[in-house]
């Protein structure tokens, strides 16, 4: 393959692409580089359109697009010097993505980035990683019941339900026959340790007075997210956790 | 209005305060760990019950005043056996062979009730019942044995064994009572019979004859009015002799005779009864001979002893013809062994098997036409055994009768 049809691959390449020179100062310490060629794919997820970029600097580019606490200059500055290459996962708080970053320098001076997005991967692997988690409790749970209380199985799911939403208040409350009485009251024990100082003759008994009450009417989950809103049609007793948001579903059985 | 008509709600999970707005993904992993807690708790509470269940089983297995088992009806192997079987049976019997452990025994019964019961599937019997004798704890039982199904399909027996032994006194204690019933209305049956045949006769002949002579007492001869008044004499000695025996006999039945044994000389003891019935001997001409050595003392009760030889005396002057013999004589045998012999007439064996038994004993006339009741012999039987000593009789026809007194040593 010639000269020619490397750029056109790389023009066509299904991941972004740039090449780069830095500028150093006096002391040769990298302070920015420009942009000398970029792909179409590398403004399709980055924003960093050929048209937009090249032939400017990136402490011009970074003002509107890169808002970024990370270094580029230094650490692509660096490799440039150095040689060699690196390759990192980089989450741009801008879009709201990740991106694979691969970096490589042939030449003083210069380097070139190979960039796809990965957030759809990372968000699988996050899942997966929740769902393992999630699977490795409960496998525990039913593998060694007896070993456990009713409170104990309740306790563990709470502070799994805590960690499944990044929440950090998690109840479970039984229900009586007569669809308006709370039974049973189950915190976790983080909700318990840092967020709750109710006492427990001040605990609601009855559906009506908590959050809760929509949702055993309507058998409907519910998220609520401006509690401050919603907060005029309910009452929390004093010591009750301050909310801001919150969801919850109700657990149901066929009637006899 | 709920969304869910046929449907309880029976739990609310909630989770809170999340630093960024919750969204579906959120409630999507609530839905699933609620779906898989409420599973868990669903599990739990069975398994609750199923605890509680058992408990209540096991309280009651443990509590029951029964030997509760259960065995491998192919290897008879004990897979459990409750508290109360191990407490009364004593150590470790899981996996040990019942009929072993449980029986006494050094093989399988032969009443082992497995061959009604199918190894695999099919239930030949729902249950046998039967009682036995356990050799190895001396009681009775009641075993009730019941073909269940094991949790892995196969056939496995379940046996109740009931500790019966008071249910079997008390029946045995029933059985005594029907028994002593029994012999009482015999007693009672003897003593009306007596009454209205043995007494009435010669009381009714004493009668007629005083009647007879005082009516017509100048018209007989004084020879004959002689023959009246032996009459009237021997029908008043029967009368008598009858009574006293009634009296005896009647006072033994209602367990007024009690024993007083005390040392007593017996020869001295069979001369003064021999004294008794002399009269009688010699209107028969018949020799009462006293062997008894004279200087033995034995520990007896004098009164209920006299009685027996009095009656054995007279029983034999009975059946003895003019110018027989009698003879009295004892051994030492494991006690004193007394005998009266006679060279009298006899019995067949037919009349030698009842000759106790209340029930066939009929009175025979004697060889002087001599009448009696009956009641003497089941006196000396009755008196015999409350003095702890046994009664026979040895005789041939024709030839002679012995009594055996076996008394033992008081």
């Amino acid at each position: 393959m010639d000269k020619l049809d490397y750029k056109d691959f790389l023009q066509k390449a299904p991941i972004g692409y740039a090449h780069h020179r830095v500028i150093f100062d006096e002391a040769n310490n990298p302070i920015d580089f420009i942009f000398l060629e970029a792909n179409q794919k590398l403004g399709e997820i980055t924003g960093l359109y050929p048209n937009y970029v090249i032939g400017r600097k990136m402490s011009d580019i970074s003002k509107n697009k890169m808002a970024t606490k990370f270094d580029f200059i230094s650490y692509f500055g660096n490799i440039s010097k150095n040689g060699g290459s690196a390759d990192f996962e980089h989450y741009a708080e801008v879009s709201n993505k990740w991106f694979r970053v691969y970096v490589t320098s042939l030449k003083y001076g210069y380097f070139s980035l190979f960039v796809s997005e990965i957030t759809s991967l990372r968000d699988a692997i996050i899942r997966l990683d929740k769902k393992k988690n999630l699977l490795s409790v409960f496998f525990e749970l039913s593998q060694n019941l007896s070993n456990f209380s009713l409170e104990d199985i309740i306790s563990r799911s709470l502070e799994l339900a805590e960690h499944q939403t990044m929440s950090t208040i998690s109840f479970h409350h039984f229900v009586g026959d007569d669809q308006s009485t709370i039974t049973k009251q189950i915190w976790s024990k983080n909700t318990i340790d840092n967020y709750c100082h109710i006492t427990q003759s001040k605990l609601h008994n009855n559906v009506e007075h908590g959050i809760w009450g929509k949702c055993i009417s309507t058998r409907e989950p519910l998220i609520i997210n401006n509690y401050d809103t919603y907060r005029e049609s309910s009452h929390t007793p004093s010591g009750h956790p301050h909310l801001t948001r919150f969801c919850i579903l109700c657990q149901s059985s066929k009637m006899n | 209005m709920p969304v869910i008509q046929n449907e309880l709600v029976v739990a609310v999970i909630g989770v809170g305060n999340k630093a960024t707005d919750y969204i579906d993904e959120d409630l999507e992993s609530l839905t699933e760990i609620s779906n898989t807690l409420s599973s868990l708790i669903l599990q739990k509470e069975y398994e609750q019950k199923l605890i509680a269940h058992q408990t209540i089983i096991e309280l009651i297995l443990n509590n029951l005043n029964s030997i509760v088992y259960i065995s491998n009806i192919q290897t008879y192997d004990i897979i459990f056996i409750n508290d109360y079987g191990s407490k009364v049976l004593g150590g470790d019997l899981i996996g040990q062979k019942y009929w072993d452990k449980i029986f006494g025994q050094t093989e399988p019964c032969e009443y082992c009730s497995n061959k009604y019961f199918s190894i695999e599937t099919e239930l030949v019997h729902n249950q046998v019942s039967y009682e036995l004798f356990n050799n190895k704890t001396g009681i009775w039982y009641e075993v009730t044995d019941s073909p269940i199904r094991w949790h892995d399909g196969h056939i496995f027996k379940l046996s109740v064994i009931r500790d019966i032994s008071t249910r079997k006194e008390s029946e045995q204690q029933t059985n005594d009572l029907v028994h002593q019933l029994q012999i009482s209305n015999n007693t009672k049956d003897k003593f009306f019979s007596i009454i209205a045949h043995d007494l009435r006769n010669p009381l009714g002949t004493f009668m007629s004859m005083a009647a007879v002579l005082y009516n017509d007492y100048s018209y007989f001869e004084e020879n004959e009015k002689l023959d009246f008044l032996k009459t009237m004499r021997d029908s008043s000695r029967n009368i008598y002799n009858l009574l006293e025996n009634l009296l005896e006999w009647s006072s033994s039945q209602s367990g007024m005779i009690k024993l007083k044994p005390f040392p007593s000389n017996l020869y001295n003891l069979v001369k003064t009864t021999i004294d008794l019935v002399t009269n009688l001997a010699t209107s028969k001409s018949i020799s009462i001979t006293n062997l008894i050595p004279q200087k033995l003392i034995v520990n007896i009760d004098p009164n209920i002893i006299s009685t027996v030889i009095r009656n054995l005396l007279t029983n034999s002057i009975k059946f003895t013809p003019k110018n027989g013999k009698i003879e009295i004589n004892c051994i030492n045998d494991n006690g004193i062994k007394l005998y009266i012999s006679d060279n009298g007439i006899g019995m067949d064996e037919a009349k030698l098997t009842n000759l106790f038994n209340s029930d066939l004993n009929a009175s025979s006339l004697g060889t002087a036409k001599e009448v009696g009741s009956g009641l003497g012999l089941l006196l000396c039987k009755d008196l015999i055994e409350k003095h702890k000593g046994t009664i026979s009789v040895e005789s041939t026809l024709n030839q002679g009768t012995t009594f055996y007194i076996n008394l033992p040593w008081l």
